[in-house]
């Protein structure tokens, strides 16, 4: 931290890495993360899933215990994702339970996403530095103030904002700024998205038969409704995805945020390792002023196949994300991605530069 | 009986909301900070309201800070017209309407967080025990609003009434609500089930700057059909909706519960554009049609 970028006082933004693992903990740290952020399964709630399934979630505080331990003897910090979008009375007392035993197992801060989760805390004399999830769907200076008001120590932005409108937000805010650079962007407002990924038989049917992920990737047959003949099949038209920021990194340090958060808590360790380690090395060159050595790399990782989370047949970097406008700060109005991507198998020896 | 509002996002089928029989209306951009709009079509539109009898409430989006200011030139010209309800969906619009003490604040659908807004209900499902299964679907069909500290935090925010959606299972929790002083507008026919800033809409029909925006949905909503999940939502701006039909014995629940009001949307996806239209909605609705 500290370093400056052309002459000013810009500072060197963190990077804020997901893991669901203990081993991806301790692969993300030595991989250059800043930070680490998790969430635990809660066991009495498991099968209640909002947005996403367990399979984003530490399996046990033990393992946190674990991890907590091994990044703070390399001084780094673990913030703890709370952030439910939701609470109700009947799942008070697990959440509670749940929060106690994490504060106990040594994190460093609670990423929270509900003034419900907050006034738990609050109530329980918990004195801990708290974030401001996406949850909370803060796209304004105003929004961050009444955040500020309540407590947090840091703001999470809703991904879909521009350059413009992060830099007045940071130069205006007391409290910590991050942005989401990198991973499976929702293409819809997080807080306001019912598209549940968890998954049921015609869900895994659909993502099976159409190669996509998520719901909100699903070709859809469209209808205008003012105009039968006017139809199209099989569009992916909610499929917004942005995927990287690797281009746009000076830009978004000259923002004056404090934090980059790479995205996929349910990713497998490879990814979680690799996307650090590309955003470790991109940002230092930056920071170190070698600018051109930071735009031979993006030549070399666009011309790639360099960490991407789900299984390819070797299309590269830029053909896969940047002909698609897969990016996460490019503008609003994206036109709708058009190119037909099988995913198949991938071999490791296209990654030879991971530590395996 | 239990009163009706319409709400349009355009003058012209506002026009036609404040000359039907509809006891309130609203006016404005439920979710696209693009499509606010210009001051004097704010004040017209409440002159109609007024000219109509009707009583006028202002429903806003989520915004970034250039929508925000717009917003805050709104509030200051509404203010000064005397008391109105405003729709917030963004905690900076309802920290910023503190400053306005005319317009109380209603808490918008983007600021209630349902579960069962999710078009899968079969999730609930899932869990392998009938006792999980219980509990899965005991919270799955709650508000963000069936909890003590959430309700006492936005009372502390001024706020006394909320948007929910006409989800029956939900109907129990409402009546919690309401018990708990807290009015409540219920939606009809649509619920959202996804929202976006990069709008969907425009990014199928290439609209090339959300800022210069020709607002194509205005003109085009599309049916979205999805075969092998079984899924179909109406994709209108920026929100893809889930439709649902309202039946006449769960608008009867409803008016068990007391203060609650139901909320037509004005538009084309339930042809409803004309007072003709909307008129025939209501009286399907309270079983007069």
């Amino acid at each position: 931290m500290g370093k400056s970028l052309d002459q000013d006082d810009i500072m060197k933004p963190k990077i804020l890495s997901p893991i669901n693992s203990l081993e991806g903990g301790k692969r993300v740290i030595d991989a250059g993360a800043d930070e680490v952020y998790c969430a635990v399964q809660i066991p009495p709630i498991k099968d209640f899933v909002l947005y996403r399934g367990p399979s984003s979630e530490i399996p046990s505080y033990g393992d946190l215990s674990k991890l907590v331990k091994y990044a703070h003897d390399r001084d780094i910090e673990i913030p703890l994702v709370v952030n439910w979008p939701f609470i109700a009375d009947i799942i008070e007392k697990p959440i509670r339970d749940h929060i106690r035993k994490c504060i106990d197992s040594g994190v460093d801060a609670l990423i929270v996403g509900d003034v419900g989760i907050l006034s738990i805390i609050r109530e329980m004399g918990i004195d801990i530095p708290l974030y401001a999830s996406t949850y909370f769907m803060s796209m304004n200076t105003a929004a961050v103030r009444f955040l500020e008001k309540l407590g947090f120590d840091r703001v999470i932005l809703e991904r879909h904002m521009t350059i413009e409108e992060i830099t007045k937000i940071a130069g205006s805010s007391k409290a910590g700024i991050e942005i989401l650079i990198h991973g499976g962007g929702c293409s819809n407002i997080n807080g306001s998205c019912y598209l549940f990924h968890y998954t049921f038989p015609e869900l895994t049917e659909a993502q099976r038969t159409s190669h996509k992920s998520t719901p909100c990737a699903l070709p859809f047959n469209l209808q205008n409704i003012t105009d039968s003949s006017d139809k199209f099949e099989d569009t992916t038209v909610m499929d917004a995805f942005e995927y990287c920021s690797i281009c746009k990194l000076p830009e978004l340090i000259r923002t004056g945020i404090t934090g980059f958060k790479i995205e996929g808590r349910t990713g497998s360790i490879w990814y979680q390792e690799s996307t650090t380690r590309v955003y470790r090395e991109l940002i230092d060159l930056i920071f170190e002023r070698k600018m051109e050595e930071y735009e031979r790399r993006l030549e070399e990782l666009k011309n790639g196949v360099y960490f991407l989370p789900v299984p390819t047949n070797f299309y590269k970097l830029k053909e896969i994300w940047c002909l698609q406008n897969r990016c996460y700060y490019s503008g609003l109005s994206n036109t709708p991605y058009k190119i037909p991507l099988s995913w198949q198998t991938w071999t490791k020896q296209h990654y030879s530069w991971v530590k395996v | 009986m239990i009163p009706f509002t319409v709400q349009a996002s355009n003058l012209r089928t506002f026009k036609e909301a404040s000359k039907s029989i509809c006891q309130r209306v609203r006016f404005g951009s439920e979710f696209c900070m693009y499509d606010l709009p210009t001051e004097k079509t704010l004040i017209k539109a409440f002159n109609i309201a007024s000219d109509a009898g009707k009583d006028f409430t202002y429903i806003t989006p989520r915004v970034s800070d250039s929508a925000l200011d717009t917003l805050v030139r709104h509030f200051s010209v509404l203010n000064g017209l005397g008391e109105m309800e405003v729709v917030v969906n963004d905690l900076g619009v309802l920290d910023t309407l503190k400053k306005f003490p005319n317009l109380n604040p209603y808490l918008g659908r983007q600021l209630v967080y349902i579960p069962a807004r999710c078009p899968w209900p079969q999730i609930t499902e899932h869990p392998a025990s009938i006792f999980v299964r219980y509990k899965v679907k005991q919270i799955f069909y709650r508000t963000a609003l069936n909890y003590n500290p959430t309700i006492r935090f936005y009372r502390e925010m001024g706020v006394q009434a909320a948007d929910v959606d006409w989800i029956p299972q939900s109907f129990k929790h409402y009546k919690e609500l309401v018990k708990h002083g807290v009015q409540l507008s219920v939606h009809s026919y649509l619920i959202p089930v996804t929202v976006t800033r990069r709008c969907h809409t425009a990014r199928f029909l290439q609209e090339l700057n959300p800022a210069r925006c020709s607002r194509s949905c205005l003109r085009s909503t599309f049916r979205l059909k999805q075969e092998t999940l079984g899924a179909e939502f109406f994709l209108g701006g920026n929100v893809a909706f889930r439709y649902t039909e309202p039946q006449q014995n769960d608008l009867k629940k409803l008016t068990d519960i007391g203060d609650i009001e139901i909320v037509i949307p004005a538009g084309d996806v339930l042809k409803a554009v004309t007072k003709h239209d909307l008129e025939k909605g209501i009286m399907k609705l309270r079983g007069e049609a």
